[in-house]
């Protein structure tokens, strides 16, 4: 223990006398141990802090298609798989919808969630006020109850516990509150977070096979593994798959902690990836340094050894030094990590619900496992090396400058090629990601999304007939053309870029029609005007007309892709299909129009069938309105509109087409950022290492330097001289890095749009960047040779 | 072939400047074998710095063979020096990391010479000096003497019109100096102006000119004005000379 201690003061004693060294050294390995932190603590709030117990027994159940792959379950597979299985403690569902709530200040649009019996409990969830639903209101055709949330009782109701027992108004018909949920309910659907639940199996709002919205989680029984519990549920779709022939489909279990993260999930691997290199980075950077620091003090550790230190004791004390060194790099981690995260969740994705990141003691615990883990990368080796120097050589050398041992000079040039080759590799990484991020930004989405506007109007259907609600919009669209500013109106059940949409299987006429397993396509349900609204491009036939009514041959549009798939070289006008949902008759082509990105920016391409809503009524519809001013300008108008129409009607979700735009950018938009910090930092760290072994070596050759200048050498031979070792260090590190980002960056290739992972250019570019950065990097030391003054240099020797 | 006038060397200090050279003036001739001799500190290395065309921080005039040294910048005196002088060191400075051959290649490397030429020059030097045998051996295999042999072949490998050697036999004995010093006396025969610095009455006599430098001033040169007027240096009777 004295020892230790006397380590301890010795080590704190050496970095204070090497205040330079000391803050590069902790600033460095601060950086990699708060990234690797930050990103932890991001993980422990999405992935592994859930809140509810022992979560490595739930899981989720998706649907498995041959052809669309997992989507949600139905309420009747959710139904019989509860029923029938022996695997499941709990079995639960649930389905965010949104209401109409009247009864406020004005009416509106809230978000609220259908869930099945004992959703809470399964999640150990109690309310806080009042009561948890009773097993008769999830009886079909129950009295309607809800439970808010406490957000919602609030702002809504100033927390009044009177609201117990009202009846709220939701899309016309009556809800009583039984009970307030408090913050920090589970809510695994994407934001904005849910202001209300009511009991699904009441009033479910689909319950046919093949209608699929429902996520569905369950708790394994005891002893049983998720392979166990996936047969079963399997054996059971089976059976119902032979009862219900056209919605055959396979089912598939994961971990809830995969249900939840999903896209994210890729995201993050990648990220955790980046900041493991960082970390990697930063200890060959502190390594170097100590190995420089080492040569420098080899004599010390000479004479130490000629005192009777046994080896053991060196590599001690050149460890203490090192894990103090972790030590405050490790506190002024954690002052990093709330910065860094906070950096980070400002570039978390809209259209994912932000974690709630709490830096506790595990917070803490991964950040000094981490400083624990870099002191024995960083410290190791230096530390050895020390134990091993030779007494003669070390008074030998300590009497004359030289170029330090050759050892020590190899490892050094391994740790700063190993710097660069991981730095290539993040490099890549993130240029792949810059530019692919640039494909996305100059996507064209198929419409013209600048100055135009989309609202949310959902008619309840117990206030609207099918023929009120084609009224209604009849109406409202009459009403806003006419507005000032608005050049044209339209309405659609879904608009691109809006996180919804619709698909479903369709039959072609005349070709072979398989059950379950048919081609499908989106389904856009719009009004007249909608492609001039959007202006999407009309590239054969007519667009949809006035005549085309209830009464008349059925007709639909198609988009490009889906003309070339289906008909390729043939005119697709006059060929007939007929939609699964909507199996009436069958339905004449009648235009082509162009391929929209209605699901994404970076969305493969897809079949899409236009349906008119004058042959197929709606009732939930987005209004969209291009303005030929400020489209925002216009909101209130449009509200008006719909208000003189209807008072209790609320209008919900309006945006602005560019907001959609850039949000269904920022899943990518925030990779992309935040790899290009991680790839920015990794290049300053290598930078920062080559220059610190570039000084270094330039210090220890101002004696060589100075004989060559005597000889002869111009600025350039010299310049030359040491630009050619980080030239040749750097070469073998771009090298391997090359190598290694090739079998490295297929892993990003889910997270790539519009460019292969492998793409050549980009790693060309990659490797010119970090050389230049390299060449930067070497350049201060090459000009401060050429300072080295020769007869000074050679008087010193 | 060299003319200095009102030479002047100073360091920065803290507060001021000392000065290491005062008002220099001396001439030397082509085929001149001059000795600069004093005590330590005397500027004895500076002045063959400034000689060298490594210094640049002096003031007054330099006339090298028909170029204005002072009005040149540090790229066309490093030329001069590349061109004309070649430097004989008192600890050899022979590179530790290359061999003989490499290291009478090295000077030759800086000066636009053609491999094959440079091959050539060296294989004739290593064989003017009767080295050849130790031509892939590094310094550190080699005695004193031996390495000094090669510092001065590496200094005349491209046939320079000025050697400049600063203490050229101080780490070597009397028989080794001896030999080093004839080899000079040789080149100078044959031509090569040479200007040593040594503190050896010996090695001095095979020069044929001797300067004394004493705190920065040359006391034995009579175009010196200060010492040929009779006066003594400032610093020689105990006052620090004045920035």
């Amino acid at each position: 223990m004295e020892t230790f201690l006397q380590d301890v003061r010795y080590g704190v004693r050496m970095l204070r006398k090497s205040p330079g060294f000391t803050a590069v050294a902790v600033l460095t390995l601060a950086l990699g141990v708060g990234a690797n932190t930050a990103i932890f603590s991001i993980v422990d709030a999405v992935a592994l802090r859930l809140p509810f117990q022992n979560p490595k027994q739930m899981v989720g159940i998706e649907n498995s298609y041959s052809d669309s792959g997992l989507t949600p379950s139905s309420f009747a597979d959710f139904v019989d798989w509860r029923e029938q299985n022996h695997s499941f403690a709990q079995l639960v569902a649930s389905f965010r919808s949104s209401f109409n709530f009247t009864g406020g200040r004005e009416p509106e649009r809230i978000q609220g969630t259908y869930i099945s019996q004992d959703y809470f409990g399964l999640f150990g969830a109690r309310p806080l006020v009042g009561r948890a639903f009773l097993p008769a209101e999830h009886k079909k055709g129950a009295a309607g109850v809800c439970l808010l949330s406490e957000n919602f009782w609030r702002h809504e109701f100033a927390s009044d516990p009177g609201v117990l027992g009202r009846a709220l108004a939701l899309d016309g018909a009556a809800y009583t509150v039984v009970g307030i949920m408090p913050a920090g309910t589970p809510d695994f659907h994407a934001p904005p977070y849910s202001e209300l639940w009511i009991p699904l199996e009441a009033k479910p709002p689909y319950d046919a096979h093949g209608t699929n919205y429902l996520q569905v989680i369950g708790r394994l029984k005891p002893g049983t593994t998720r392979e166990s519990a996936l047969q079963e549920i399997k054996a059971i779709q089976e059976r119902i798959n032979v009862q219900f022939p056209p919605n055959k489909h396979d089912v598939d279990i994961q971990p809830l902690t995969d249900v939840l993260l999903g896209d994210t999930q890729p995201v993050l691997q990648v990220l955790l990836a980046a900041v493991g290199l960082i970390l990697l980075i930063a200890c060959a950077n502190v390594a170097n340094l100590l190995l420089a620091r080492g040569t420098g003090r080899a004599k010390e550790f000479a004479v130490r050894e000629a005192l009777g230190a046994k080896p053991w004791r060196i590599v001690q004390q050149s460890l203490t030094e090192s894990a103090l060194l972790a030590l405050a790099a490790l506190l002024a981690a954690v002052l990093l990590t709330r910065w860094v995260t906070q950096l980070f969740l400002g570039f978390w994705p809209q259209n994912l619900r932000q974690p709630d990141v709490v830096l506790d003691w595990r917070v803490a615990g991964f950040a000094a496992l981490v400083s624990l883990i870099a002191v024995m990368l960083f410290g190791l080796a230096p530390a050895v090396l020390a134990s091993r120097s030779n007494l003669n050589l070390a008074m030998k050398e300590g009497s004359r400058q030289t170029t330090g041992s050759t050892s020590h000079g190899r490892l050094r040039a391994i740790f700063v090629v190993s710097e660069m080759a991981l730095a290539l590799v993040l490099v890549i990484a993130s240029l792949l990601t810059l530019r692919s991020f640039n494909r996305l930004l100059h996507t064209d989405p198929g419409f013209n999304p600048g100055r135009l506007l989309t609202a949310r109007i959902a008619l309840p259907d117990n206030r609207y007939s099918e023929a009120a609600g084609q009224r209604f919009f009849q109406d409202l669209l009459d009403r806003i053309s006419i507005l000032p500013g608005v050049q044209s109106a339209a309405a659609a059940a879904y608009v691109p870029l809006g996180n919804g949409g619709q698909t479903g299987d369709f039959e072609v006429e005349g070709r072979f029609s398989q059950t379950g397993g048919g081609p499908f396509a989106e389904e856009h349900f719009v009004t007249l005007n909608y492609f001039q609204t959007m202006q999407i491009a009309l590239l054969r036939g007519r667009a949809f007309a006035e005549t085309d009514r209830q009464r008349m041959p059925k007709v639909v549009m198609i988009n490009d892709y889906m003309a070339r798939q289906l008909w390729p070289g043939e005119n697709p006008i006059g060929k007939r299909i007929q939609v699964l949902s909507a199996p009436n008759d069958w339905s004449e082509v009648i235009g082509v129009v162009a391929d929209v990105k209605a699901a994404g920016l970076n969305a493969p391409p897809a079949m899409q069938i236009y349906l008119p809503t004058l042959q197929h009524p709606i009732s939930d519809m987005f209004v969209v309105v291009r303005a030929a001013t400020d489209p925002e300008t216009l909101v209130p108008a449009i509200k008006r509109a719909v208000f003189d129409i209807d008072s209790q009607q609320p209008v919900s979700n309006i945006a602005l087409m560019d907001e959609l735009m850039v949000r269904s950018r920022s899943g990518s938009r925030s990779s992309t950022f935040l790899l290009a910090i991680f790839a920015g930092l990794a290049m300053l760290l290598a930078g920062v290492g080559i220059y610190a072994v570039m000084a270094y070596t330039v210090g220890q050759r101002a004696h060589e330097i100075g004989i060559r200048m005597a000889l002869g050498a111009a600025d350039w031979d010299i310049h030359k001289m040491v630009l050619g070792m980080a030239l040749r260090m750097g070469a073998w590190g771009l090298g391997i890095g090359l190598l290694a980002a090739l079998v490295v960056t297929r892993f990003l290739q889910t997270l790539l749009f519009g460019i292969t992972a492998t793409d050549a250019v980009t790693f060309a570019l990659s490797a010119v960047l970090l050389g230049g950065a390299a060449l930067f990097a070497s350049y201060i030391p090459a000009r401060r040779a050429t300072k080295v003054h020769p007869m000074v240099a050679l008087r010193y020797e | 072939m060299i003319q200095l006038r009102n030479i002047e060397r100073l360091y920065k200090t803290g507060a001021g400047a000392t000065f290491v050279l005062r008002r220099i003036n001396l001439e030397i001739r082509q085929g001149d074998f001059v000795t600069v001799m004093g005590p330590s500190g005397a500027g004895k290395s500076t002045l063959l710095s400034i000689l060298g065309m490594l210094d640049d921080a002096w003031t007054g005039e330099y006339h090298f063979l028909d170029h204005a040294v002072h009005k040149l910048d540090r790229k066309k005196r490093a030329d001069l020096n590349r061109q004309y002088i070649g430097f004989v060191f008192q600890s050899y400075h022979l590179l530790d990391n290359l061999t003989v051959y490499e290291n009478l290649d090295v000077p030759l490397s800086y000066r636009n010479i053609g491999r094959a030429q440079r091959a050539s020059m060296v294989a004739e030097a290593l064989d003017r000096f009767q080295i050849v045998g130790k031509k892939d051996l590094y310094p550190s295999q080699l005695s004193g003497g031996q390495q000094q042999l090669v510092g001065v072949a590496r200094a005349v490998v491209g046939n320079p019109k000025l050697i400049l050697a600063d203490e050229p036999t101080g780490n070597l004995h009397s028989s080794q100096a001896k030999d080093i010093m004839e080899l000079f006396k040789r080149l100078n025969d044959q031509g090569t102006t040479i200007v040593q610095v040594t503190h050896s009455e010996v090695n001095a006599a095979y020069g044929n000119r001797t300067i004394q430098l004493f705190d920065g001033w040359i006391t034995n040169e009579p175009k010196n004005p200060e010492v040929a007027a009779g006066k003594q240096p400032i610093a020689a009777i105990g006052a620090q000379p004045q920035g």
